[in-house]
């Protein structure tokens, strides 16, 4: 089955090198969503089907650890599962998102193999 | 905690930033070298200590770097690209350093952002690093919020 995969980052850059690693780890893929931010993350999935979410904590207008509190108080959306992608790799922070739901967290930098295996557990996580 | 609790993580994170994200290594450390159209990125960072970092790196080796980020030959990409890659170089260096000089408390990263090589520079704790074509510094200034 092809996955539909979001990608929130406030940099542009950073989301095309997502889209990138995510092709390169082999990952059915059926179509790429991007959002610069929580906000306009949450506008797309109202009107999309979005598999899996990959997003930055540290954006403006609504940050990480919103965005992951506003679709854990969804209904809906709190199914989806959702990788932190951050800069941060202290365990407080690591700890912090998880809490909140986040179902897995990657660390910058990272090899592809990471996040391959990222999605893997966190999708597996769901079934 | 003081410059030198931040700067013995300077090369270890420069390493990893650069093997795993942009498929390149550091030659180890070098002496500064500063040439006309270099690109400079700074992050302000608040924790137990706040402080600035700055990377410098130059325009062919930034050229560089952000081909091999993005996955795409260095002719196809525009200053834009290419600055905003010199930016996300920044965020990371300064989100690994950080991470492990305060990994006991919560701290917080601002927007990198591009400044030019007219303005001026706070006096901080440096340190070079050989890579393909140039050079990459980083300047970490600390209790000085850009």
């Amino acid at each position: 089955m092809a996955l539909n995969i979001m990608i929130v980052d406030d940099s542009p850059v950073m989301r095309v090198f997502l889209r990138k690693v995510v092709q390169l780890t082999g990952l059915p893929v059926g179509e790429f969503f991007e959002a610069g931010d929580g906000e306009a993350a949450l506008e797309l999935l109202k009107g999309n089907w979005i598999d899996l979410v990959l997003t930055d904590i540290n954006m403006p207008r609504m940050n990480g650890e919103e965005f992951v509190r506003e679709l854990e108080g969804d209904e809906v959306l709190r199914d989806i599962p959702v990788i932190v992608v951050s800069t941060d790799s202290t365990r407080e922070r690591i700890d912090q998102m998880l809490n909140l739901g986040a179902r897995g967290y990657i660390a910058k930098p990272f090899f592809p193999e990471t996040l391959r295996d990222a999605v893997e557990k966190a999708l597996g996580s769901v079934a | 905690m003081n410059a030198g609790d931040f700067e013995k993580h300077f090369a270890p994170a420069a390493a990893a930033v650069l093997e795993s994200m942009f498929f390149s290594e550091t030659a180890g450390p070098c002496g500064a070298s500063h040439m006309p159209g270099d690109l400079q990125a700074r992050v302000a960072f608040w924790g137990k200590v706040s402080g600035v970092l700055s990377v410098r790196v130059s325009e062919a080796s930034a050229r560089a770097l952000a081909a091999s980020f993005l996955g795409e030959t260095e002719e196809s990409l525009d200053a834009i690209q290419i600055g905003q890659v010199v930016c996300e170089l920044a965020n990371m260096l300064c989100g690994w350093i950080v991470s492990k000089a305060e990994s006991k408390c919560v701290w917080e990263l601002g927007a990198p952002e591009l400044f030019s090589a007219h303005e001026e520079e706070s006096e901080g704790t440096e340190q070079n690093f050989g890579i393909e074509h140039g050079t990459l510094t980083l300047v970490l200034c600390l209790g000085v919020i850009a």
